[in-house]
């Protein structure tokens, strides 16, 4: 059912309207909620809850045979409307980011309009799912991020597939966004990252597509054969992340792929000398573990961020939280 | 003296810094240590002019009368250059609000670090002013905000500024990640000031600020001007959250102010201006005042969305007593 829940009048032409997508079940099942497209550049996220769609049009009209769908499914799939239509991230107008603007006032300034119309229109769910690529300079194997998850969260986590978990710790800058506001309303948030802004991975889509449908029948909101057997991520904190950064300025070229997993002290990749075309850095693993992000934009700055690695011992040197925290 | 606090390569074999310009005694040590600060933001250059003033005045009369200048004066007019240079609001290439990502870190990608570096630079300053211009959108009257918990420290020192307003608010999260808050925080007193408009310059009110940080910089006994010199200041009207009153576009449209209303007292159903669609030829809104109060923020942006920020009335206050009357003209 395709549902507006929320119009805005947009300037000099015809109003914008953000839409829902809901699939109801005949059962008393939960209610589940997956928001995508809050950011505009963000493509993969909408790309999965548009096969996510599909699939659950396929339940309703008896098409999946072995499936038959016991609660809700709320799919918004995008939220900053002119965004996308305009392949910039945040809004348009005023470069807002709408993830900063939570929990919104419905008075209040237009983004602040559209936060709190989303919030409004999710807060009665059971489980809501924040889907987000990553910004278009890095490259992100898909994963599940939260704050302080729940034991009942720790035992749904492994059926997403993600390939590991993030405990991100609470600073200011998280009140202001979709996630944080659904904790605070005693919703359990799941927050997916995957791939790389402004294209679609499809490996990491069909992943994913793969895991929402398990994780729908681990929690009842459809019925079906069985799940396959869930595979504890591994779950990452603060203190098990490594950051590699740029010891020069120049054209990153890596010569690995994320997702793998390295020892110490091997080659991650080269940044080159624009001018001289010389090797200016050979860029090393600074410790054995997972190579989770890699940088995709291939010019950097001096002390840039070029990949981030987790391990599965403590880093004694202790990390800190530093992200490109528009993400 | 300049400095420079901070350097970083970038990939097409340049560079950039974040600058500073340090005014001392000739003689002696310092008495007391001010910093001043602006272009944080990229598209707010009214504080760049006023750090030029002031610092040419500064040093005019530190050469002619050293005696007077006894302390020690920093000027940071430009610390997002990559933004100034180029009419970006955030940190280009990054895409980041540098005033979102104080404290910062040592170790972080490169707008954390610069957060950083401006933060451990202020460490031991006995006053702050960061100078802000609005935006590109909204144009406002000389005001210094404050959130409530620092008042009790900042208030008397924001009553020197010369500024129209002082605008007591109340916390939020969003303040956490600011440069000011981070200083206020460690017990170095911060004033942000907001005036005029993003991408533009209003003399008058840097020349109204001047004067303000000259008192302030007296306050501190980091000049020594004697009285008659000092310039003589109307305290500022102190406005708290519930004596704001906002108004948000109900259209999308062009809004168009009525001329001569900002900076004026508007009286109940005066009409601040109407949102209008050019295609119709029909007015989406046409805006009257629920109250009385003076227009001390207006939008000189005309493309609104429904719920722009068209304007903004400091209230009259309803009761007027003789004893607010008398600190108004205090």
């Amino acid at each position: 059912m395709h549902e507006a829940i929320l119009e805005l009048n947009i300037p000099f032409r015809e109003p914008m309207v953000i839409y829902k997508n809901e699939f109801q079940g005949s059962g008393n099942g939960p209610l589940i909620s997956l928001v995508s497209g809050m950011h505009g550049d963000e493509i993969s996220g909408m790309y999965l809850l548009s096969r996510l769609a599909a699939f659950l049009d396929r339940v309703e009209r008896g098409l999946e045979p072995y499936y038959t769908l016991e609660g809700t499914v709320r799919l918004i799939p995008v939220v900053n409307v002119p965004g996308v239509n305009f392949a910039t991230r945040n809004w348009p107008f005023d470069g807002t980011d709408i993830n900063r603007m939570f929990p919104g006032y419905d008075q209040g300034e237009t983004t602040q309009r559209i936060a709190d119309g989303i919030l409004q229109a999710t807060v009665d769910s059971h489980y809501a799912f924040d889907v987000h690529g990553s910004n278009e300079q890095f490259f992100e194997i898909p994963h599940l991020r939260m704050f302080s998850p729940t034991e009942e969260d720790l035992r749904l986590a492994p059926y997403l597939r993600c390939h590991y978990l993030l405990r991100r710790e609470l600073t200011p800058l998280y009140k202001t966004q979709l996630s944080y506001q659904w904790k605070e309303s005693g919703i359990s948030p799941y927050i997916l990252m995957l791939g790389v802004a402004r294209r679609i991975d499809d490996d990491l889509v069909e992943t994913l597509y793969q895991g929402l449908i398990d994780f729908m029948l681990a929690t009842a909101v459809l019925a079906g054969p069985p799940p396959a057997p869930p595979l504890q991520p591994p779950t990452f904190g603060r203190n098990h992340t490594h950051l590699v950064l740029s010891r020069t300025a120049g054209i990153f070229r890596p010569t690995v792929t994320a997702g793998t997993m390295l020892r110490k002290g091997e080659l991650l990749g080269q940044i080159v000398n624009v001018l001289s075309g010389q090797v200016e850095e050979e860029v090393r693993a600074p410790a054995s573990g997972l190579l989770a992000s890699i940088r995709s934009y291939p010019l950097v700055y001096e002390k840039e961020l070029l990949a981030r690695l987790f391990t599965a011992e403590e880093n004694p040197s202790g990390a800190a939280d530093v992200w490109y925290q528009e993400q | 003296m300049e400095q420079k606090i901070l350097t970083i390569r970038m990939p097409a074999q340049d560079q950039f810094s974040i600058r500073k310009n340090v005014l001392r005694a000739s003689h002696g040590k310092p008495t007391a240590r001010a910093a001043v600060v602006s272009g944080i933001h990229g598209d707010e250059l009214e504080g760049l002019y006023t750090i030029y003033l002031l610092n040419r005045y500064l040093q005019e009369m530190r050469e002619k009368r050293p005696e007077i200048f006894r302390g020690q004066v920093d000027f940071y007019p430009t610390v997002n250059s990559l933004g100034l240079g180029s009419l970006n609001r955030s940190w280009p290439f990054f895409n980041v609000d540098l005033n979102r990502q104080f404290p910062g870190n040592r170790e972080g990608h490169v707008p954390l670090q610069a957060a950083h570096a401006l933060l451990e630079d202020l460490q031991d300053a006995d006053l702050v002013v960061d100078i802000h211009a609005s935006n590109k959108f909204l144009l406002e009257m000389p005001q210094i905000r404050m959130q409530e918990v620092y008042a009790p420290k900042l208030l008397p020192l924001a009553e020197k500024s010369n500024v129209d307003f002082v605008w007591v608010h109340g916390s939020s999260s969003v303040l956490e990640t600011t440069l000011a808050t981070n200083l206020n925080e460690t017990g170095i007193p911060t004033l942000v000031v907001e005036m005029g408009i993003g991408q533009r310059l209003t003399p008058a009110y840097s020349d109204q600020l001047l004067q303000g940080l000259l008192r302030l910089l007296c306050h501190l006994e980091i000049i020594d001007l004697p009285e008659e010199e000092l310039p003589v200041l109307r305290p500022p009207r102190i406005i708290r959250d519930h004596e704001v009153w906002y108004f948000n576009a109900e259209a999308s449209g062009l809004f168009v102010p009525e001329p001569n209303v900002f900076g004026e007292w508007i009286r109940e159903g005066d009409v601040i201006g109407k949102i209008v669609d050019p295609l119709k030829g029909s007015d989406l809104q046409v805006i009257a005042s629920p109250r009385d109060g003076r227009l001390f923020t207006l939008r000189e942006h005309p493309v609104v969305y429904e719920g722009s920020l068209l304007a903004r009335l400091v209230l009259q206050p309803a009761d007027m007593d003789e004893g607010e009357v008398a600190r108004d003209d205090a």
